[in-house]
């Protein structure tokens, strides 16, 4: 067919979709493709990194995605696309945030382990352990809550408990120890309790009148 | 052992360890701590909510559109410009000694190179982002669109309508040194183009009746065979709307023939 390619697709791997002639090496996705796999969870979560601001999110991402596309060549394991991503959104997001904090001059929220410990053993339980939350109708109010979090604590949750990555691979994502992961995660879960605990107690309130 | 440590060593979702006798120790205390036995249950629980709960909007069109069209142009203009001065320098280094390669590549390919492979679908996703700047003809009128095109090419092409689609008008396309037709239309305000060129490609499914849907430049590209014509639909909706659009154009319409 008589039309022109602006470039050879072997050439570079972020546009790589062909092979050549005689070739082994399986094919390589193009990074759009990759990108646009994952962009409605890379959106979403850009989106409640920067606090429900639509048009931070989009600079977080459009940074993140030149940056992942920059360094697209060097990503060794294709499956791993999706981590991949997540970690140069989440240090992009991070770096952000630092850069930002350090004009605030505000202190690092990570606590040692005998604070964490304490913590865990000031746990209150929740009420009933066979009443299930009724999270379907909670979206707004958690939404509030992830946005009141700060940055740190709301990268994990996002990370660990919306996206599904391990607390390992989010350990190795934001570059902190399986223990501040932890120990941030049982925070953010702390904060975000009474949203998932309201409308139950509402119903239950509700239901006694 | 204190409830504090025994629920450190069990925390849950940390994935497998090791059974050190601190955990087993740790896992026999929940087995008859009341309270730790709920915690480590509140703890899933609460993840359980938190990813059942959080809400998972898709990202705007108009998010996607921007973030692709930036991408298409770090790939035209070389992906170190937006990220810094060190950067924009190795760039224009990098720059200067592409220019370099390709004047000599091109002296090669005048010489003794074979001719370059082809990818229309590529050809076809870089135009769709330059369609806002050529000229052509602004229409809704479907009749005039395809004598307006019948005039200038060498195959007839029938403009087709799409429920829920208006047409806005049509371009001509330059590939190869052959003229294609492009129609443009919008569809719940996006923009959709119509292709018809010349010749087919190996990337385009050859069977009659027979869609193929690729990606290239962040948009989606819905191609078919007809003959000796290529046709391709490319917007930026979800893939099966354009599957959706493009039969709708091979049932529908009477097939743009070569004349």
């Amino acid at each position: 067919m008589g039309v022109s390619r602006a470039r050879p697709l072997h050439q570079h791997p972020s546009g790589g979709q062909t092979l050549r002639p005689g070739s082994e090496v399986p094919p390589v996705r193009a990074f759009e493709e990759v990108l646009a796999e994952h962009l409605d969870a890379l959106f979403r979560t850009a989106l409640r990194l920067c606090g429900g601001h639509e048009a931070d999110a989009e600079d977080l991402l459009q940074e993140a995605a030149l940056r992942a596309f920059n360094a697209y060549g060097r990503l060794r394991e294709p499956s791993a696309a999706r981590s991949w991503l997540f970690t140069i959104l989440g240090r992009t997001h991070l770096n952000r945030a630092r850069s930002v904090r350090r004009r605030a001059e505000t202190v690092s929220t990570d606590l040692e382990e005998p604070a964490f410990e304490a913590a865990l053993a000031d746990w209150r339980p929740l009420p009933t352990p066979a009443e299930a939350l009724e999270s379907r109708q909670l979206g707004e109010q958690l939404t509030r809550a992830l946005d009141e979090l700060p940055p740190e604590l709301r990268a994990v949750v996002l990370l660990v408990d919306v996206e599904g990555f391990t607390q390992r691979e989010v350990a190795g994502m934001l570059e902190v120890p399986e223990g501040t992961v932890a120990s941030r995660l049982f925070r953010a879960r702390r904060q975000l309790r009474p949203a998932l605990e309201a409308p139950a107690r509402d119903a239950r309130l509700w239901r006694h009148q | 052992m204190s409830c504090g440590r025994a629920r450190r060593l069990l925390w849950p979702d940390a994935g497998p360890r090791e059974a050190t006798a601190e955990i087993v120790a740790a896992r026999e205390h929940a087995g008859q701590c009341e309270q730790c036995r709920r915690f480590l249950e509140d703890m899933r629980r609460l993840g359980d909510g938190i990813r059942e709960a959080a809400p998972r909007p898709p990202a705007p069109m108009e998010v996607r559109d921007r973030l692709f069209r930036s991408i298409a142009l770090a790939r035209t203009e070389g992906a170190g410009h937006a990220v810094g001065r060190w950067h924009r320098r190795l760039g224009a280094g990098l720059a200067a000694a592409l220019l370099l390669a390709g004047a000599w590549l091109g002296w090669r390919a005048a010489t003794d190179a074979p001719p370059p492979q082809r990818d229309a679908l590529a050809a076809i996703a870089e135009d769709h982002l330059q369609a806002q700047r050529s000229a052509g003809l602004v229409s809704s009128d479907s009749v005039e669109v395809a004598r307006w095109l019948r005039e200038r090419l060498t195959f007839g092409v029938d403009v087709p309508l799409f429920p829920g689609g208006r047409l806005t008008g049509a371009r001509l396309l330059l590939v190869g040194g052959e003229s294609g037709a492009v129609v443009e239309y919008a569809i719940a305000g996006r923009p959709l183009s119509y292709y018809i060129l010349p010749g087919t490609g190996n990337e385009v499914a050859s069977t009659p009746g027979q869609v193929r849907v690729a990606s290239r430049a962040g948009y989606r590209i819905a191609s078919w065979a007809d003959g000796d014509l290529t046709h391709a639909l490319v917007a930026g909706l979800p893939g099966p709307k354009l599957v959706e659009l493009a039969h709708y154009c091979i049932e529908q319409m009477m097939p743009a023939t070569k004349v």
